[in-house]
């Protein structure tokens, strides 16, 4: 699986890949963001698998990308999470509108299996 | 020790548990002569202003940065660490101690080059033991 992490933190970015990893799931190639911007720069450049997001990061945050690349066509279904230590209903309603997931820290490894499981097969809770 | 206070401690007992597999069950450390680390502080703004503040003390922000990211401390920049945990721990513990449906919005972490001094009294705080050291939360909350 190709995945594009997304976080101004690099030690974020380091506990998600490594809890993607402990999780089970099979990282071929990891590609790193450190802002919005640079991360839907290398969404358009190269497809991915799964994108997680954090939600604070500057030039252009979590949620405003994620509504991007729901509105661009070539990107619009891939699976998407985002990882925030913040939370409110509010919030949790406009994401899973977006078809996003939603990791909130600190998070279990269920409470990440999970939420990164339904984003890359979204049919399973429908099954 | 407040209500409050055992909110605190618990929300932050709750963190250390699932960032850390750390389970700190000692007593909370009297006010001691152990270094200060270092502190960081988080604003939150919503249905309270305030901010919320974690020191480090005794080498447990090293011991914590390591178990985290499972390297070498050098590899990593502390604030960045602290920063983050303080932010994790500042979201955690605030609709413990308002409501859960409080709103919040909060900043981003800013380093303390200074350890805490006497002040304005706290709505909360607390102190956890760790295997190294301990470390300091607490929250102050902005008058109406």
């Amino acid at each position: 699986m190709r995945v594009l992490i997304a976080d101004d933190s690099r030690v974020m970015r380091k506990l998600i890949l490594k809890s993607l990893k402990e999780n089970g799931f099979s990282i071929e190639d990891c590609v790193e963001a450190e802002n919005g911007e640079d991360a839907w720069s290398k969404i358009q450049a190269a497809p991915f698998d799964l994108a997680i997001l954090d939600i604070h990061m500057p030039r252009l945050n979590g949620e405003a990308l994620l509504t991007r690349v729901r509105a661009e066509p070539s990107h619009r279904d891939l699976p998407i999470v985002i990882v925030s230590s913040e939370s409110s209903a509010a919030r949790l309603e406009s994401l899973l509108d977006q078809r996003a997931g939603f990791i909130h820290k600190p998070w279990t490894d269920e409470d990440f299996h999970t939420q990164v499981q339904r984003a890359l097969d979204p049919r399973r809770d429908r099954r | 020790m407040t209500a409050a206070d055992d909110s605190l401690n618990a929300a932050a007992r709750e963190c250390l548990g699932r960032l850390f597999d750390l389970f700190p069950t000692g007593a909370s450390p009297a006010t001691a002569d152990i270094p200060w680390e270092r502190g960081v502080i988080v604003g939150f703004h919503g249905d309270k202003t305030g901010h919320f503040r974690l020191d480090f003390y005794g080498g447990a922000h090293g011991d914590l940065v390591a178990r985290w990211v499972g390297g070498p401390v050098e590899a990593v920049d502390g604030n960045d660490v602290a920063g983050e945990l303080a932010n994790i721990l500042c979201c955690h513990v605030l609709p413990n101690l308002f409501t859960a449906r409080a709103l919040f919005r909060v900043e981003s972490p800013r380093a303390h080059n200074a350890p805490p001094t006497e002040g304005a009294a706290p709505l909360a705080v607390t102190r956890v033991a760790m295997p190294t050291g301990w470390i300091e939360a607490r929250v102050m909350v902005d008058p109406a």
